[in-house]
């Protein structure tokens, strides 16, 4: 569990990572240091060193082997200060004991010696168990009497801890420091991450189609090798993208001539004939046909409304290009008897794309047109509010229920009640979508009163 | 229309076959070359009332033909039928020197009434006068009269009914109406067009203009319901 919780710590955030990182070098420090003491420890040194502390002991007992009682309180006295001085508490921890022996007779014996501690040949280690530890002893004998000394010392880990806290007290304010570090080092991790921060905030403003190459220069050199890497990828996709909107735009094209053949023979047909069956039959393909046609046209105004390049905006009087079109338009709704009305302002002006701005509008009008019940209405309203060109268009068909109007802007989706009653391509309002984005504005679809569709679109007037 | 001299330029079989057919349908002589080289030669040999030419052809680009025909002030009209739909493509055609652009692909209805239009102004149309559903218009003198009757119009309303009735059929925006037919009337356009328009109307019969709300006006060929 604390696998899985630090590996989320350390996968979601870059600063927990750095500073796991810094924590994980500090306790490997700290590990080898305890290694360290631990292997010195292992060496025995501190019976070795006890090495002078025996001889004092044997000092002390052929001074006042007179004075039995005497010189057993005085060793007691003399193996206190040595556990005091190793920090242990009396009988806490087996720590250092002694038997001092003289000639056979024990003289004294520690009362925390272990059982089954005995003198040993001196200059040898030798080790023996005892209530479930083991023991190393160490026998030193006095060179001027035959008093010796048998000093006893823990050998397993006790002994490791004893050295510890005798000779490892220097690590102590590294542990102590330790939950104390991590504020300091997160604090300048986030300080030195503020170059991320401004390069996140240029990359969450990119839109969609926006591949240009990112600003390198004026970064730190990691974040420009990062963006430069960023922008070789771009720069990929880019000329991927190139290349399908090319290939699309060709095959687009390259359509429109047999379709114009098509359309052109069978209609020189269709004059000739006067028979009605033939005349129905001649009229499917003719419809046919104009779908085609349409689809190849809307696919053709999809990749170039796709296409990136701003700097072909010109200066555009909107009011006018919705005049222009609807005129352009009102022969097909004259024959489908629907009345188009246009109401609103003059004058309001958009830095945009004709071609694209075309598409919109005819795209839209078209839907309007063709959803219309016969003597329908289409209203289109153009003013100004608030910096924006507002059109709002609607018609009196049957709409679009509002768990679908997010849905009919996506490519070649299509209303599932309308596809069976009216052929489409499902296009018109993905490349609405698409002409609006890239003029900075926005579109929405909304009931018009008990019936019918309001399209409205935003956008934004020249200032 | 019959007798007139067409050179259709059109390298795609199919598309080629159908409107020599469509046209020669419709009583025009239709002379049908598939290169620039074939059409050189066939307008050095003859005379032609109209060019109808595609602009991707194999031995080079249509435009090339426009370039030299216009250079040599041949006043011939040419009508460009070209895939390329892009409004840029659109206006150098146009700018070269084409009288009419129409994008593949197109219906015949379409075709046929721009070849029709262009012709009436290659038959000089100067000294012709208009006439549709009982109005007639003598550009000349500009004199018209409704079913025979004279029509006493000002120049503005003139202007107005000119226009609708060479474009008849098609919409002419407000703003085109206003900025061909009532030049100088900046200040409150928008009202003085309808005042005109009001007062053409009482002249010339009120079923004849249809009004698209907002938009424009149009004159239908034919009227309404027929």
């Amino acid at each position: 569990m604390i696998r899985r919780f630090l590996g989320r710590l350390v996968a979601q955030s870059m600063v927990a990572r750095l500073l796991m990182a810094q924590m994980f070098v500090l306790c490997l420090l700290w590990l080898l240091a305890l290694v360290y003491v631990v292997h010195d420890a292992s060496r025995d040194k501190v019976t070795l060193e006890l090495e002078s502390t025996c001889y004092a002991i044997i000092a002390i007992a052929e001074n006042e082997l007179s004075q039995p009682a005497k010189m057993r309180d005085s060793i007691r006295k003399v193996e206190v200060a040595l556990r005091e001085m190793a920090g242990v508490e009396i009988n806490a921890f087996p720590g250092p004991s002694f038997i001092v022996e003289n000639s056979g007779g024990i003289l004294y014996r520690s009362i925390e010696a272990p059982a089954g501690a005995k003198a040993g040949p001196p200059g040898e280690l030798p080790l023996f168990e005892s209530g479930g530890s083991m023991w190393r002893s160490r026998t030193v004998q006095s060179p001027n009497s035959d008093v010796r000394i048998t000093s006893i010392m823990p050998a397993d880990g006790v002994n490791i801890f004893l050295r510890l806290v005798s000779r490892g007290t220097f690590l102590l304010p590294l542990l102590i420091s330790f939950p104390f570090l991590i504020l300091p080092a997160w604090l300048s991790i986030r300080l030195a991450q503020g170059p991320w921060a401004g390069a996140m905030a240029d990359l969450a403003t990119r839109g969609p189609q926006d591949l240009r190459p990112l600003p390198v220069d004026g970064r730190p050199r990691e974040l420009a090798a990062m963006f430069n890497r960023i922008n070789a990828l771009l720069a990929r996709v880019r000329d991927s993208a190139e290349r399908e909107r090319a290939f699309i735009a060709d095959a687009a094209h390259e359509l429109r001539t047999p379709l114009a053949a098509m359309r052109v023979n069978v209609e020189a047909l269709q004059r000739q004939t006067s028979d009605p069956r033939q005349q129905q039959l001649l009229d499917g393909i003719v419809s046919g046909n104009a779908r085609a046609t349409r689809l190849v046209s809307q696919l053709l105004g999809l990749m170039r409304s796709d296409a990136t390049n701003s700097d072909q905006d010109e200066v555009i009087c909107f009011d006018a290009l919705v005049q222009e079109r609807m005129a352009s338009l009102a022969g097909i709704a004259d024959t489908k008897g629907v009345e188009l009305e246009l109401s609103g302002e003059d004058g309001l002006y958009l830095l945009g794309r004709r071609e694209g701005l075309v598409s919109l509008l005819d795209n839209l009008l078209d839907n309007a047109i063709k959803y219309s019940p016969a003597q329908g209405k289409v209203l289109a309203d153009v003013r100004r509010a608030d910096g924006s060109i507002v059109l709002r268009l609607s018609d009196q068909g049957p709409g679009i229920v509002p768990e679908l109007r997010e849905r009919v802007f996506d490519r070649f989706f299509r209303d599932p009640r309308q596809a069976q009653l009216h052929s489409g391509s499902g296009l018109g309002l993905a490349i609405a979508l698409a002409v609006v984005r890239q003029h900075g504005g926005s579109i929405g679809l909304d009931a018009a009163g008990s019936m019918g569709l309001c399209v409205t679109v935003r956008l934004p007037a020249k200032a | 229309m019959a007798g007139m001299k067409i050179l259709l330029i059109e390298d795609d079989m199919d598309l080629g076959n159908g409107i020599r057919i469509a046209l020669a349908d419709q009583g025009m002589d239709v002379t049908w070359v598939r290169q620039l080289a074939d059409a050189q030669r066939q307008l050095e040999q003859r005379g032609f009332d109209l060019l109808l030419l595609d602009l991707g052809l194999p031995d080079g680009d249509g435009m090339e033909l426009v370039a030299g025909l216009r250079r040599g002030r041949e006043g011939v009209p040419i009508l460009i039928l070209s895939a390329r739909d892009a409004l840029s493509d659109r206006l150098l055609g146009l700018d070269s020197g084409a009288d009419d652009y129409l994008v593949k692909p197109f219906e015949l209805a379409e075709l046929l009434s721009r070849v029709r239009a262009l012709a009436r102004r290659s038959y000089g149309f100067d000294g012709e006068t208009l006439e549709l559903r009982g109005i007639v218009l003598h550009v000349p003198t500009r004199r018209v009269t409704v079913n025979g009757r004279p029509a006493d119009l000002t120049g503005s309303e003139y202007e107005l009914l000119r226009i609708l009735m060479m474009r008849a059929d098609r919409v002419v925006t407000r703003r085109n109406l206003e900025e061909q037919a009532l030049p100088g009337s900046q200040a409150n356009a928008s009202n003085s067009l309808d005042v005109h328009m009001a007062n053409l109307r009482r002249k010339v019969g009120e079923g004849l203009i249809r009004t698209v709300r907002g938009v424009g006006y149009v004159i239908d060929q034919r009227e309404a319901g027929q």
